[in-house]
């Protein structure tokens, strides 16, 4: 049963990633909301979704904490350094527009 | 390395899948690629207008369809991982093969994608923006194509039932590699193919 559990827990995880990657693709289409929103929720997404692999994929979720702290940071800071590099130099789609 | 574990005794020993010195190269690997997207980033920062034009050529599809592939190629490798933790011996080969396949279809992909893009005139050298293009999903592709041969010889090692339950270091350790190659594509898909 243990067994069978490991693989419930693999084909759980996958369907949440594919999910979510259909969400990203829902969010590039939809015009209603403003770049800055659009941008912030797909790396927020891309952050759901790598500390996913990272937790269950990699198995750091039962690994010695201070791996898991280490990875699980690596996907915070390496995504807030992007949003932060685009909040504060403006949105390109905006330098278009104007 | 002993982790104390203070919650609950049900709890199982905290364990690091595959070799230490496997995580060690995962995580300066990482740290590699962090240094490419901050790269990308302050480029696009004095750049705006040419990257936001360059990005408009590029297939959001190609994206979404290679995430998708890599998505399922990890988690192939999750199940010969699982298959050799509970010695399902058969079982091993096959999905390590689903998962190699899943590297060839990535493979494929990006050479209709570059084709594309080379066709149409289009090289590292035309502006700022593809030279970062180029870079960044070249390296991230020479990852995969490691990967995928680095598959196809656990595939042909675990034929011969080299993975069993007291034998998953080499598989584990391999399957974090792959993992970290869905991971970087996780981050590298939106940095160049989606952020306006």
């Amino acid at each position: 049963m243990a067994a069978l559990s490991l693989n419930r827990a693999a084909v759980l995880t996958w369907a949440f990633l594919v999910c979510a990657s259909i969400a990203t693709g829902l969010l590039i289409e939809g015009k209603s909301l403003s770049p800055a929103a659009v941008v912030s929720l797909i790396l927020l997404i891309a952050v759901l979704k790598a500390r996913m692999i990272v937790l269950h994929y990699m198995e750091l979720k039962h690994a010695p904490l201070s791996w898991r702290l280490a990875f699980e940071l690596w996907v915070v800071a390496a995504a807030s350094l992007i949003l932060g590099i685009w909040l504060f130099t403006g949105s390109a789609a905006n330098c278009i527009a104007s | 390395m002993e982790e104390r574990v203070t919650d609950s005794a049900a709890k199982p020993v905290r364990r690091l899948p595959g070799v230490e010195g496997v995580w060690v190269f995962v995580g300066a690997d990482m740290l590699f690629f962090t240094a490419l997207f901050l790269s990308t980033m302050i480029g696009r920062r004095d750049a705006a207008e040419v990257f936001e034009a360059g990005r408009l050529t590029l297939d959001p599809n190609y994206g979404g369809i290679n995430t998708l592939i890599l998505l399922t190629s990890s988690w192939f490798v999750v199940l010969a991982v699982n298959a050799a933790k509970r010695d399902r011996l058969d079982e091993i080969p096959r999905w390590l093969l689903a998962a190699f396949g899943c590297g060839v279809a990535f493979g494929i992909s990006k050479i209709f994608e570059y084709g594309a893009k080379l066709s149409a005139g289009i090289t590292p050298a035309s502006s700022d923006f593809y030279m970062y293009y180029f870079i960044l999903t070249g390296f991230h592709l020479l990852h995969v194509i490691g990967g995928s041969v680095m598959l196809l010889v656990f595939w042909k090692m675990s034929r011969r039932r080299a993975f069993d339950s007291r034998r998953l270091a080499v598989l584990e350790s391999g399957g974090l590699y792959w993992h970290m190659v869905d991971l970087l594509w996780i981050i590298l898909f939106p940095l160049l193919y989606l952020m306006k």
